[in-house]
């Protein structure tokens, strides 16, 4: 896995700056994170349907405006969910302890190296989406727009995250591990013209 | 009929198969809760039942894995007895009496604290409702399953032991790499329960039996207890979009047939296996010769994650969480500063300590309260195990009662009210306790020593404690006071091995007391003790000479193979200097031009930092001096570089840690009256935000610009806040949220704050806020980052 350094310094709001003391501490940090880091995710594809305009996965509606825009046109939703473990939110913690400025390089790591499996996991969906001759939407997690935090509830209702990779949510509805992210991915029939496939085997994930 | 724990690790007993995957295919959705079925299905349950009784299995599952207040908060003993009342009816009507009704408990799906949000207790308590439900209701045993968390096993493990007297079986999930979820080793999980008397333990789910083949080879080769193995049908795979596990019937008996081979007790099946799976499983198994699990004779310590085994080659223990002769620490413990306990903690896990020793006791602290909140912000943050060392038998309940693993307590000796204090505590909770050879008082002589070495093994026995569990500390006493006390001592810790066969420890460090350069007898005494077959040294690992003295006699003893260890540590290092034994000239005069402290703490050198503050020290040069010309001025200048915008944060907090390193030096040498501070602060993120990032840079940089922070952590309640800023009477509070969601709970502190104690100035952070955002809630300032809260505070105490 490549870790953005781009996306690093971005998150600590350094832009284009060029300094060589951090740029030796962002590669520490990289490399203690790539020790400590053990990303795990899941994806389950759901039918959906559309009640009132709103989008509806078994029988739950979820009422979001821009989540129902960003699905227009699906019949099927992919939910996805990563995270880097509970040993970064260890790590983190115990940098806040020793080293403030690890901390920070460390989390705006660990935030880049999430995206970085996010993008991962979503190209596996849309190859897969494309071997059923569908399209997928771009990502969509609760937080954004006007999806509500709650959908998280539905979401972990709908696959068993604790036990499949660990995460959990907390009472006021945040994840735990830190660095974790859920989000829907559209699935739109494709225009059969293009990207089309003749076989229609059995396909299997890992 | 024969009881389960007759049976249990004597014959072949075998579990059910998947339950959630049976059901699935009756109808349940996603989504649905399992346990529900219970009341609206009966007959749907009896059905599942029915199907594994009648395929042979000898244990089975009361339909009861998520039966827990977290998701049935109005009625959990109403399902719970529904489960186990249709499982009765299924066994009788079967004609099966013989088979084993279980209370099966799942994890909560909860993380517990300090990652998440659960409490250790709160976890006990939700898991013994349900167990106390199901043990009312007639259920046989206890199975615990499917934890990926040791933490969360532990708290299950003790709610069934105080809920009921039924056996308790444990089985764990682990990944291919043989990790949980949450980073824990097979092994450590091993020594944990074990620790905890679990009747048998082993895996199920997330794998299938080919893939649990090296994770069975590792418990088995690991525990003394019956192993048992419940995988998946496979590795689940993905069908037109359906979850199916491929692993047939023929093949899952065929597999299991090898997993058997590795020593296994008790065998079933977990998501995708079926009544034919056990039916096939127990034909197969049922005919091969049964074997009983081997006893291993190991003395382990563990953590979440990590076993450390105490055989030939000595552990050290490192020294440095005590306050005995450390003013420092005593005004830590005083000020309630848990974040300087666990840096001392930290600094010798990264020195070298195989097992960190927590003593938190002074006369005027609450110990018990103090030891159970350092044990738990230490043991998440370090793998190693904890050495638990206290007088007071309340302290050493409490933390091993929250302890997440196996840990070493410190200690019981002789006389018979420590030996009744303690070692119940050991029979209950698990560990490797210390024995100090000293009674009414202390033996002058090796036979002395041993006997009542010997007393204290005798009652460990009565007790139900393995010798391989104790280890007996053979007494360093200080040899300037009695120039025999080493070899006395030397000769102790040879006996304990030869003649009583169990392990030894020792405080290395108490023979140089009374001595200058003691770090040069520590040094020496450790290396006879060592080749005097010493098992766990108790010392200082930040100290070079010791650390050095250990690494050469592992090598000399041939302890480390090629000596690699010693390699790896002293390649590259300067060549060590024995101290002179001569008085040193006279310092020099003190010239501060010559500190490069300020070009340090600019370029963030944090530990030449420290050790350019030690040497402006050595130099004569005062302390406040030292902070007014050189740290203040560098701490200003990268400060007002960040303000402008020609350094970055990662810069300006490289030359925060700087600074604080250097302080490190500058704060021992400072008298209680020169360490002035400029106002008291407290920081909090708000109730409901877990984010404490943010508030932790500010922290940092208070500290450095000379501020006490009260730092009450995450998810604070406003209440807590309020209260806090009334007793220690604080004119600032700042606090910290990152989402929308939870700036409401800032707004709602500030107005309990302005009632309460008005003449408090809040400030508030966080990525969400702006200066609108901030003057809308009634904050008196915006901290658009860290050194913006300086100049604030500045504004407020400077003033």
């Amino acid at each position: 896995m490549n870790i953005s350094r781009k996306e690093i310094r971005r998150y600590l709001g350094m832009m284009n700056a060029i300094d060589e003391e951090t740029d030796s501490l962002i590669e520490e940090c990289v490399a203690l994170l790539e020790q400590t880091a053990h990303p795990r995710y899941i994806y389950v594809r759901f039918p959906l349907i559309f009640r009132e305009g709103y989008p509806c996965i078994e029988s739950h509606m979820i009422r979001s405006r821009n989540l129902a825009d960003n699905l227009a046109g699906c019949r099927e939703v992919t939910i996805m969910a990563v995270t880097l473990g509970a040993d970064v939110d260890r790590l983190i913690q115990r940098y806040s302890i020793l080293s403030m400025s690890k901390a920070a390089v460390l989390q705006a790591a660990s935030a880049a190296m999430c995206e970085e499996v996010c993008d991962h996991v979503n190209r596996m969906i849309t190859i897969e989406a494309k071997r059923d001759h569908m399209k997928t939407h771009p990502r969509f997690s609760p937080g954004y727009g006007d999806l509500d935090l709650s959908t998280q509830k539905l979401i972990f209702s709908l696959i068993n995250l604790p036990k499949e990779i660990g995460l959990t949510l907390n009472d006021s509805l945040l994840m735990t591990p830190f660095k974790s992210v859920t989000a829907f991915i559209g699935l739109e029939a494709a225009d059969t013209d293009s990207d089309s496939f003749e076989d229609h085997h059995e396909e299997e994930d890992e | 009929m024969k009881t389960f724990r007759e049976r249990i690790g004597n014959e072949w007993l075998f579990f059910d198969g998947g339950t959630g995957s049976v059901l699935q295919k009756m109808g349940l959705k996603g989504g649905e809760l399992p346990e529900e079925w219970n009341l609206k299905y009966p007959e749907r349950i009896m059905e599942l039942y029915k199907g594994y009784l009648n395929a042979g299995c000898d244990i089975f599952n009361a339909n009861t894995f998520g039966a827990n207040r977290l998701h049935y908060p109005d009625n959990v003993e109403e399902i719970i007895t529904a489960a186990v009342e249709l499982a009765k009816k299924a066994r009788h009507e079967c004609g099966r009496e013989d088979a084993f009704i279980t209370i099966d408990i799942g994890p909560s799906g909860k993380l517990l604290e300090p990652l998440g949000d659960l409490s250790f207790e709160d976890a006990v308590d939700l898991f013994s409702e349900s167990i106390k439900a199901g043990s009312k209701a007639g259920a046989d045993l206890v199975l615990i399953e499917t934890m990926n968390d040791t933490y969360e096993a532990k708290a299950a493990v003790v709610a069934a032991k105080q809920s009921c007297d039924l056996p308790v079986c444990i089985t764990l999930t682990f990944d291919e790499n043989g990790k949980l979820l949450t980073g824990g080793s097979i092994e450590a999980a091993v020594a944990m329960l074990e620790g905890l008397k679990v009747d048998a333990l082993g895996v199920n789910c997330s794998l299938g039996p080919r893939e649990m083949l090296p994770i069975v080879r590792r418990l088995t080769a690991a525990a003394s207890i019956p192993v048992i193995v419940n995988p998946n049908a496979g590795l689940p795979v993905t069908r037109h979009g359906m979850t199916v596990y491929p692993v047939g019937a023929d093949e899952f008996a065929e597999l299991m047939d090898q997993i058997t081979d590795l020593n296994v007790q008790a065998v079933g099946g977990c998501c995708g296996t079926t009544p034919e799976h056990i039916r096939k499983l127990k034909e197969v198994i049922s005919k091969k010769p049964f074997r009983k699990q081997t006893y291993k004779n190991r003395t382990v310590v563990s953590s979440w994650s990590r076993e450390v085994l105490i055989e030939d080659k000595t552990v050290i223990i490192g020294e440095r969480i005590n306050p005995t002769g450390k003013k420092a620490f005593k005004q830590a413990l005083r000020d309630h500063n848990i974040d300087y306990i666990i840096t001392e903690g930290l600094k010798q896990e990264e020195a070298g300590a195989d097992i960190l020793d927590v003593n938190v006791g002074l006369p005027e602290i609450d110990e018990p309260a103090l030891m159970t909140e350092v044990v738990t912000k230490l043991q998440a943050l370090t793998p190693l195990p904890l050495q638990l060392d206290s007088s007071d038998p309340e302290a050493l309940e409490r933390a091993m009662r929250i302890y997440n693993g196996k840990p070493m307590i410190n200690s019981v000796n002789g006389k018979d009210e420590t030996i009744r204090s303690v070692m119940p505590l050991i029979a209950k909770y698990g560990g490797v306790l210390v024995g100090l050879c000293l009674d009414e008082k202390i033996p002058e002589t090796a036979d002395g020593r041993i006997n009542v070495a010997k007393k204290i093994l005798k009652a460990a026995e009565d007790y139900g404690i393995e010798p391989k569990d104790l280890i007996i500390d053979g007494l360093c006493m200080t040899v300037s006071a009695d120039s025999s006390s080493a070899l006395t001592t030397l000769e102790t810790i040879r006996r304990v091995r030869d003649e009583l066969h169990v392990k030894s420890i020792l405080g290395v460090s108490n023979i140089s007391f009374g001595l200058p350069q003691r770090s040069v007898v520590n040094a020496y005494f450790l290396a006879m003790a060592m080749n005097n077959g010493l098992s766990a040294a108790i010392i200082n690992p930040n100290n070079a000479e010791i650390m050095a003295a250990y690494r050469s006699t592992n090598a000399l003893l041939g302890k480390d193979p090629n000596c690699m260890d010693y390699i790896t540590a002293y390649a590259d290092a300067p060549v060590m200097k024995a101290p002179a034994a001569v008085k040193p000239a006279q310092k020099e005069t003190a010239d501060i031009s010559r500190s490069n402290l300020h070009e340090c703490i600019v370029k963030g050198l944090a530990s030449k930092a420290e050790l350019a503050a030690s040497e402006a020290l050595n130099n004569g040069i005062e302390a406040l001096r030292i902070i007014e010309e050189e740290i203040v001025p560098a701490l200003d200048e990268v400060g007002k570089g960040y303000e402008s915008g020609s350094i970055f944060l990662p810069q300006l907090l490289m030359s925060a840690d700087a600074a604080k390193a250097a302080f490190v030096p500058i704060k021992e040498s400072l008298s209680a009256s020169e360490q002035t501070i400029k106002g008291r602060i407290i920081l909090a993120t708000v109730k409901g935000d877990i984010h404490d990032i943010g508030k932790n840079i500010v922290k940092v940089m208070m500290e450095n610009y000379g501020y006490e922070v009260i730092d009450l952590g995450k998810d604070v309640a406003p209440e807590t806040i309020v209260e806090t800023a009334i007793r220690e009477n604080i004119r600032l509070v700042g606090l910290s949220a990152l989402m929308t969601t939870t700036v409401g709970a800032m707004e709602e502190t500030i107005k309990l704050l302005r009632e309460r104690k008005p003449d408090t100035k809040v400030i508030v952070g966080g990525a969400v806020l702006t200066q609108e955002y901030a003057d809308s809630i009634g904050a008196d300032a915006y901290g658009k980052d860290a050194m913006a809260s300086v100049r604030y505070a500045d504004s407020i105490f400077t003033h």
